[in-house]
């Protein structure tokens, strides 16, 4: 844990997200299901996205197992911000879990030429300040 | 009740694109812009009955409604907006048509303008900077912000390598052709510059897979149209380029959706429009379509029904793009290659439309007769995308 983390962090979450950042502190990955339709939904919201879900508050959280593939990816070379320049080159990737749900994240010890579309991955948790940690990933052997 | 046919852009008005205008501001590009478009059309500011300004990143307080009203000496009947990012220019076609075919307006003013790269200096002025929206900065900027939207097409274009293996050597037809038609148009940014495939693969990698000349030139500049009643526009200097269809369809507005990003929203715009114009892709003379990268084309081409979804990579090297062409694409050079002033550069595709129809491009005016003219506008990452139909005839 260094207290000199130096990276741009949500300061305030959403009204739906608070709790999803407060489990991540725990090393917890929450999504969302839906009591209706079965549906895993992220980003955190209020109401289901499923069709035939018509009733605000039908999600209720569930836990991941943290296992995953990679969905896409690209390798920063040129980051916007310049508090990641001394990470370049990075993987950059969306990760679908196995629930059935994707967010985006990095893909760290491995080289960046090595990263495939389809990699099965396994998320670990990065804890860049005493209260925020970050849900990344690993190729899974 | 369709639009088909009902209005017609009879004014047009752009600004050459250059690299940052900081001594101006937004409100005095859309003025100028918006004065020329109304001069172009031969009518007076009182004949402007709807104002659609593009809204995007423009509402700092009050409404450009209110203060372009007041700027301009206008006073509409109603006010409308468009707020679909790129989409907006092609999406402002349908929307202004629909005014003056429900009987709200005659002549309708749409138009936008940007003073910045809105990614030039740094993530405080970029996308990186912007408030917390729940379903995008919280659960990506933790993560190494991209410059501008550089990271997440290359998603779409590592996703489409990956599903049909439409490499850079392939992609890169677009960039090339394209910049022909940039070399033959003294308004576009890289008019002096030719480039070749191999150039391309060469280019610098932006994001993997995207190369730097894959990617557009942010820059500064502006445009606006005005869109006349049919019956009112054959009165007007020029010859009236008619709106025979258009849709804008909305699908996220991120990556998270579960949807596959290597299929895009254009699809349904593209059937919607064709359906209201009653033509079809292999009736169009010439492709105006919305180019932030080599792989949104590519997309939207696949999407629109011009090749067969995953076919483009073959496809694409049988076509000639140039004006000469069989199928000139985005005559103007494209935002690639003419410049891409942020929201202004979907407006670019309307603008040389416009021309095209007119037959007043110049030395990029298609070889070919431009009877019927497809153009397409994208907005975010494949969130929103819109498509229109310009003829030189109503119907
Ligand atoms: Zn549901």
């Amino acid at each position: 844990m260094t207290k000199e983390y130096d990276k741009p962090l949500v300061e305030n979450p959403t009204y739906n997200s608070a709790e999803w950042w407060a489990a991540a502190g725990e090393h917890r990955l929450l999504y969302q299901r839906c009591t209706n339709c079965n549906r895993a939904v992220f980003p955190p919201r209020g109401s289901c996205p499923g069709p035939d879900c018509l009733v605000y508050g039908t999600l209720q959280w569930s836990e991941s197992h943290g296992a995953g593939r990679v969905f896409s990816y690209t390798v920063v070379r040129q980051p916007a911000d310049q508090r990641f320049a001394r990470h370049v080159p990075y993987v950059f990737a969306l990760i679908e879990l196995d629930e059935g749900f994707r967010l985006f994240s990095n893909v760290t010890d491995i080289d960046p030429a090595e990263v495939r579309i389809g990699q099965s991955v396994q998320v670990y948790w990065d804890d860049v300040t005493a209260d925020v940690s970050l849900p990344k990933f690993r190729i899974r052997g | 009740m369709n639009l088909r046919g009902a209005a017609a852009v009879v004014g047009i008005c752009e600004l050459k694109p250059e690299r940052e205008r900081p001594d101006r501001d937004l409100n005095s590009l859309l003025a100028e812009v918006s004065l020329g478009a109304i001069r172009d059309a031969g009518l007076r500011k009182q004949d402007i009955e709807c104002l659609i300004m593009q809204s995007n990143g423009a509402t700092d307080g009050g409404s450009l409604n209110e203060t372009m009203s007041e700027y301009l000496g206008i006073q509409p009947t109603f006010a409308a907006g468009i707020n679909a990012q790129g989409a907006s220019g092609v999406a402002g076609l349908a929307e202004a048509a629909a005014f003056i075919a429900a009987g709200l307006a005659n002549y309708v003013l749409v138009a936008t303008a940007n003073p910045v790269d809105p990614n030039a200096g740094g993530p405080r002025r970029g996308r990186a900077g912007r408030a917390a929206d729940p379903f995008t900065t919280e659960w990506q900027i933790p993560y190494g912000p991209v410059v501008g939207q550089n990271g997440y097409y290359a998603m779409i274009a590592q996703r489409h390598e990956h599903l049909y293996g439409l490499n850079v050597e392939k992609r890169a037809k677009i960039a090339v052709d394209q910049r022909i038609n940039a070399n033959h148009n003294p308004d576009a940014f890289f008019f002096d510059t030719p480039i070749t495939t191999e150039d391309v693969a060469n280019s610098r990698l932006i994001a993997d897979p995207l190369h730097l000349l894959e990617c557009v030139m942010p820059c500064s500049g502006g445009a606006a149209y005005v869109v006349a009643r049919s019956d009112l526009a054959t009165y007007l200097p020029h010859p009236p380029a008619y709106i025979l269809g258009g849709a804008c369809c909305v699908q996220r507005v991120s990556q998270m959706h579960m949807s596959d990003f290597a299929f895009a929203p254009v699809e349904r715009a593209a059937k919607k429009t064709f359906a209201m114009a009653g033509y079809g892709p292999r009736d169009m003379s010439i492709l105006e379509l919305y180019d932030s990268y080599t792989i949104t084309v590519i997309c939207e081409l696949e999407e629109s029904g011009f090749c067969a979804k995953g076919e483009a990579g073959d496809w694409l090297q049988e076509q000639d793009f140039t004006f000469r062409g069989n199928l000139p694409l985005n005559t103007h050079g494209g935002q690639m290659s003419f410049g891409q002033p942020n929201f202004a550069g979907g407006f670019s595709q309307v603008m040389e439309g416009v021309r095209q129809v007119r037959g007043e491009a110049g030395e990029h005016q298609a070889t070919k007769d431009v009877d019927l003219v497809y153009l397409t506008g994208s907005g975010g990452v494949f969130a929103v995308q819109s498509a229109a139909v310009l003829a030189r005839e109503p119907r």
